[in-house]
């Protein structure tokens, strides 16, 4: 019987993630984690979140404490369903008996990793309540289903984020638990910056780049039309990368972008439009 | 035998004057006396035979010298003598038209026309009129046509002889009237339908008049074609005839006409086709007769579908149409455009349209030159465009000129607006600056546009040929020529040929004036890359040069002079004209508008947050826990909308909205009812019929306070039982789900057997976990409730005896009776208080329930006027207001349902609710005057609502029919399945049933 559990995820953490800060936020991160600070880390999807945080484990991990652990990151995609379970643990049945199984939040608690909840929004709200006891003074975690309480290794820390885009009333996050956190907000990088991070990450040429970037503001622009998002760093960087691959620039941006930031024909065709005379003409 | 003076001698007691003239005139002619004798005997004859018939022998006096021959004159006299009965008519006007035969030589056929003269007096001896107006007609036609064509008309009067004597004179004094017509033509028409004659020559001289006589060969021939309805031809033909000759048709534009209606079969499709002939791109003739020919084929079984396609009222002739012309409207790209505005600009622009199409030829002044125009707010683009053959070129027209507008925002023309109207206001002369600017400005943007855009690059640089191509008015004026130059050169056009030496222009003129556009388009070079700053500084060094070139007018040459009044170079068309003084006032209100905001947004942030009390309906979410959440209780979304409801009225963009509307008094929603076009189907055509009913969307509507409030009081036991069975439906918000094979918590029973299976050998089953999961109503739901006429009717009240009519002779028992129903009636209940009542206990529960609602009402009068009332709006609480408006619905008009029906359908599939249904509410089959072509077929309206509800049906919406009409059953089967309509037997039963079916169709 398979019984890995899909919401969880670590990995090595051997080279360095690339990330071009924008502004001051390594240093923050880096001061929070000195503190023990939980970090919120707020913004649209895309814009390299999940991608800053798997950097500052490396620099802190690898690069300043040098620390062998193995897993080093453990990062939660939170979804509509997942429970306190998920997070924490649960019995599974193996052979003839019941076996627990430590969910990552508990693994990165034990082992001092940072525990990263992906979109924490999107989680059940009695899997936000959990995480209360672990982000105040007491950093502890209790584990109801065994009757523990673990006590958190010093070197872990908790990092969130939180989208706020999406203006749901009920998905907001609650102030007792956003109070928990320090924040630090992200954006979409403005266009020249945003053009590197493309050209970096997809290997694609400048001026190519240049046109994503530009592109993406004009996109951006029609937020509120059934996209709150925009077009994000990272189907720029799909983009890019298709485009490296051979496929013509018009095509890469409509299978990449267009169709991907919204299922309303009328948009996809706007977008498309806005693709069509960004780019030179195919001969 | 008579001699000369013997009859002269009985001639001058009749008239002394013609026995003179007789006298004179057998003097000079030579006949034997014999011949002289028969002669003035018939003269006596003649002169004797009664009153006025001296004149007659006058007339023959005249002939007499004319003919050659005697035996002609005499034989002339003898069928004179003939012609002698009741009247001395008939003789004088055949000597006469004997006359005119000599005189215009048509002797040949003089015999013929005797003969049929004669005949014709021999068959009506009486009918001396007839006779003596034959004879006059036939002189006048005798001098009017050739001599074949006078055979024709005497041979076509040959044929007639047999019609009645009114249909003859009717035929001659419509021949009198046009006596030159194609007789040859006139006689084949009568070989197809005698009567086709006289009614072709009663509008012939019309046609004469209104038509080219080169086009008169294929009126001709459409007339032969439909020689059996002549009258109903010529009453189609004359309006056109009228509008042409006042639209001044060419020839070409006539020739297709006409090869068009030649290829129709029938007259009423050549009225319908003519009808609309001023809606027929008529200059681009290969699309019309595409057009035709797929509307005949497609039509061809189907006289009605014919007519509906040539009138241009179907979907199909519709779009035929736009197809083969290439044809783009704007109203199909209405939402791109706005879409790629806001893309491209970051600002909600609207792009709105003008009545009026943009066309290929630039001299159709009223059609030709349909400009873009933006004011800061909304870019105005034209309806239509069909500039170009082919549909993607006229959309890149639309795009490329949306992208210009827009383009004045991308580089900065907008946001500097202000230095641009002060640089203007101070220039010495300030339209000449205006006018610079625009130039140089639109050469900047474009220019821009290419360079940032190099896939609009292309479409720009195709657009710009074109605009040159249009350009072919002459200027001679040295201001006209260097700014025409200029444009030009913004155009990417050649101006070498520009300016030439000519009457007011002098060879060295000529050269300095090629020097200075020389100078002024290096200087537009050097904005390429610029700014709108650059523009202005540019705009001003062009400003001096032109403005201190120019001779005074006091030196000027009278050619000079001329030239100096000429209209300045025409605008480009797809460029359209910037209006500084908008985009100012625009910029204005929105720097007012973004100060007022900020001061707003440093407000603190007062969104108190959300408290639940302890309701246990309303569950506090902060403290739930796994497995809290007891079976059957719900959280309500609305509820929770509502509670905030209260805090999004100091949401900043609300407020931006309301001051917009107040400062700038831009995009103010009208109080009026909105107004939409929708089409209709009709089986007779099998197609639709185009935008073919006007729908009004009425939101002020009467009031009724207090009925929602004496329903809910008079009703408390229904209301309670609905919303008690609406309360089933209630969702669940979580849900526990056994038996899943991935979960948070094992199942204990299942685990058990699954042990127990393994223990035995068995392959056990895998679905021991439990899961929770999620259910949400996602429900959309419209009452359309019928307001026709007929739900004034009274609904009979069981408990109430009927009044009993008394003898009819008993006139104070009478008039008793009558004053005791009158009290009676207005006080009983109709059967739109029933609908009102059931829909407002259905909204009163549902309020509760949390689902989301629509309560309209229709009524309307015919096609035009299709009235709509919108009580109550899905995302609006049934407030005051909205109870206040149901409780005003009123029994109006007719049952025309299809387009409410659509309406509504659009409305529902607008609230994206997963399901969405639509219950309709009437009393009767749907009627209207003019719904159908036959008032009392009852099919077109029914398969109109069966389309409209199939249509709801493709789109996702549910619908149900609920009918208080005892005879529901034979119509609704008709339209709609079994399960989705049902005729109420008791009509107090609709409040219940109404629910029923809501939650049969929601649950």
């Amino acid at each position: 019987m398979n019984v890995s559990t899909k919401a969880e995820a670590g990995y090595a953490l051997d080279k360095e993630p690339y990330y071009l800060p924008l502004a001051d936020e390594v240093e923050l991160f880096l001061a929070a984690y000195q503190q023990r600070l939980p970090v919120l880390l707020k913004g649209p999807t895309g814009c390299g979140k999940t991608r800053f945080v798997e950097h500052m484990a490396y620099k802190i991990y690898r690069q300043q404490m040098q620390s062998s652990i193995e897993q080093p990151l453990q990062t939660v995609a939170c979804h509509e369903d997942l429970s306190a379970t998920d997070l924490v643990g649960r019995f599974l049945l193996q052979g003839d008996e019941t076996v627990w199984q430590d969910g990552p939040l508990t693994r990165a608690v034990k082992e001092g990793a940072i525990c990263y909840l992906d979109e924490i929004v999107e989680a059940r709200k009695d899997s936000t309540v959990l995480i209360h006891s672990l982000t105040d003074h007491r950093r502890i975690l209790p584990v109801e289903k065994l009757g523990q309480i673990l006590e958190a290794h010093p070197e872990f820390l908790l990092v969130i984020s939180y989208n706020p885009g999406y203006q749901n009333v009920l998905k907001d996050l609650k102030p007792s638990t956003r109070q928990r956190f320090v924040a630090i907000e992200f954006d979409y990088p403005a266009p020249e910056e945003e053009a590197k991070v493309v050209q970096h990450e997809s290997g694609l040429d400048e001026a190519s780049s240049q046109r994503l970037a530009e592109l993406a503001v004009r996109i951006r622009h029609l937020r509120g039309h059934g996209f709150d998002e925009g077009v994000s760093t990272r189907l720029l960087v799909y983009a890019g990368q298709l485009m490296v691959q051979g496929v013509s620039p018009r095509r890469a941006c409509d299978v990449a972008i267009s169709m991907a930031v919204s299922d309303d024909h009328e948009v996809q065709r706007a977008v498309a439009e806005v693709v069509d005379i960004m780019f030179p003409p195919e001969l | 035998m008579l001699t000369r003076q013997e009859t002269y001698e009985r001639l001058k007691p009749v008239n002394r004057a013609m026995a003179d003239r007789y006298f004179g005139i057998t003097g000079n002619l030579t006949l034997s006396e014999a011949e002289l004798h028969s002669f003035s005997e018939q003269c006596l004859a003649i002169a004797e035979a009664g009153w006025r018939s001296f004149e007659s022998v006058n007339a023959l006096l005249d002939v007499a010298p004319r003919v050659g021959s005697t035996d002609v004159l005499l034989q002339v006299c003898r069928t004179g003598g003939v012609l002698l009965g009741y009247s001395f008519e008939p003789a004088l006007n055949y000597f006469r038209s004997v006359a005119a035969a000599y005189d215009h030589e048509q002797q040949q056929n003089l015999a013929a026309f005797e003969t049929c003269g004669l005949s014709l007096h021999t068959r009506l001896p009486h009918a001396s009129g007839l006779v003596a107006g034959f004879f006059r007609t036939g002189s006048v036609v005798l001098g009017a046509v050739p001599s074949d064509c006078f055979a024709d008309w005497l041979g076509l009067f040959e044929s007639m002889q047999e019609m009645p004597r009114e249909a003859l004179n009717r035929f001659l004094s419509a021949s009198e009237r046009c006596p030159d017509a194609p007789w040859g033509f006139i006689a084949e028409l009568g070989q197809r339908a005698e009567p086709a004659v006289i009614d072709c020559l009663d509008v012939y001289p019309k046609l004469v008049a209104l038509l080219p006589v080169a086009e008169l060969r294929s009126v001709q021939a459409l007339m032969l074609k439909f020689a059996d309805e002549t009258p109903a031809l010529c009453e189609a033909l004359l309006p056109f005839l009228e509008y042409q000759r006042s639209a001044r048709f060419d020839s070409a534009r006539l020739d297709l006409v006409f090869q068009l209606l030649a290829d129709l079969r029938q007259v009423a499709e050549v009225k319908s086709l003519l009808n609309r002939i001023e809606s027929l791109p008529l200059d681009q003739p290969n699309a019309v007769r595409a057009w035709l020919n797929h509307g005949l084929t497609l039509t061809a079984d189907n006289p009605a579908a014919t007519l509906a396609y040539l009138a241009g009222e179907s979907a199909a002739s519709v779009s035929q149409l736009e197809s083969v012309r290439g044809q783009v409207n704007f109203e199909d790209h209405k939402r791109l455009f706005d879409l790629v505005a806001e893309a491209m600009t970051g600002q909600q622009v609207t792009i709105e349209s003008y009545e009026a199409e943009v066309v290929a030829d630039p001299h159709d002044n009223l059609r030709g030159w349909v400009m873009p125009a933006f004011d800061g707010r909304t870019v105005h683009l034209p309806e239509a465009v069909v500039m170009f053959d082919q549909q993607e070129q006229n959309l890149w027209y639309f795009k490329v000129s949306l992208y210009h507008q827009l383009g004045y925002v991308e580089f900065g023309c907008y946001q500097a607006i202000s230095q641009i109207a002060e640089d203007i206001a101070a220039a010495s002369d300030a339209e000449l600056a205006r006018q610079l600017f625009q130039i140089i400005e639109d050469a900047r943007v474009d220019w821009q546009l290419a360079d940032k855009f190099p896939g609009l690059a292309p479409h720009l640089i195709r657009q710009k040929v074109a605009a040159v191509q249009r350009r072919t008015r002459k200027l001679f004026s040295r201001k006209g020529q260097l700014l025409e130059g200029m444009l030009l050169h913004s155009l990417d056009g050649n101006t070498e040929d520009l300016i030439q030496a000519g009457p007011a222009v002098t060879e060295e003129a000529a050269r300095l004036r090629r020097q200075d556009l020389q100078r002024l388009t290096t200087w537009m070079n050097t904005v390429r890359h610029g700014s709108v700053l650059d523009v202005l500084k540019v705009m001003a060094h062009c400003h001096d040069l032109i403005n201190e070139g120019e001779t005074s007018v006091a030196r000027m040459s009278l050619e000079e002079l001329r030239a100096s009044q000429e209209m300045m170079p025409d605008p480009v068309n797809f460029r359209g004209e910037l209006s500084v003084d908008d985009l100012r006032s625009t910029f204005k209100v929105d720097a007012l508008i973004e100060e007022i905001e900020d001061i707003l947004e440093s407000e603190p942030d007062q969104s108190p947050a959300l408290t639940v009390d302890g309701d246990p309906d309303n569950p506090d979410i902060d403290e739930l826990t796994p497995g809290e959440v007891p079976e059957g209780v719900g959280i309500v979304l609305t509820d929770l909308q509502q509670e905030l409801g209260e805090d999004m009225s100091v949401d900043p963009l609300s407020s931006r909205d309301a001051l917009q509307e107040f400062l700038g008094g831009i995009g103010g929603r009208s109080q009026d009812a909105r107004k939409l076009a929708y089409d209709e189907w009709d089986h007779s055509i099998g197609d639709y019929r185009k935008h073919w009913c006007t729908l009004f969307e009425h939101r002020e509507l009467a009031q009724d306070e207090d009925y929602v409030r004496k329903t809910l009081l008079e009703h408390q036991a229904l209301a309670r039982r609905i919303r008690q069975q609406l309360n089933q439906v209630r969702p669940e918000n979580l849900k526990k789900v056994k038996g899943v094979s991935e979960g948070e918590e094992l199942d204990m029973e299942r685990s058990l057997d699954y042990l127990m299976d393994r223990r035995a050998g068995l392959s056990p089953s895998e679905n021991i976990y439990v899961q929770r999961q999620r259910k949400e109503r996602d429900v959309s739901t419209l009452f359309l409730l019928d307001m026709s006429a007929s739900t004034d009717d009274i609904v009979p009240d069981p408990a109430v005896e009927p009044l009993v009519p008394p003898e009819i002779d008993d006139d104070e028992a009478m008039a008793e009776y009558f004053r005791l129903q009158r009290v009676r009636d207005a006080d009983a209940r109709r059967i739109i208080d029933l609908e009102k009542e059931s829909v407002i206990l259905m909204a009163e529960a549902l309020d509760k329930l949390g689902d989301s609602y629509s309560i309209c009402g229709f009524s309307g009068y015919g096609r035009e006027q299709v009235d709509y009332f919108l009580c109550k709006d899905f995302d609006e609480t049934f407030d005051q207001g909205a109870r206040a408006r149901v409780g005003g619905i009123k029994p109006c008009r007719s049952t025309r349902m299809g387009a409410p029906i659509r309406h509504a359908t659009r409305s529902l599939l607008a609230t994206g609710a997963r399901i969405k249904a639509l219950i309709i509410i009437s009393d009767g089959y749907p009627q209207d005057h003019d719904y159908g072509a036959d008032r009392n077929s009852k099919d077109y309206g029914l398969m109109d609502t069966m389309k409209a509800l199939s249509e709801a049906r493709q789109q996702g919406v549910l619908s149900y029919c609920l009918t208080v009409d005892p005879s529901g059953h034979d119509y609704l089967r008709a339209m709609c399945p079994d399960s989705q309509y049902m005729v109420i037997q008791d009509i107090e039963q609709l409040p219940e049933e109404l629910s029923r079916v809501y939650r049969s169709l929601t649950g």
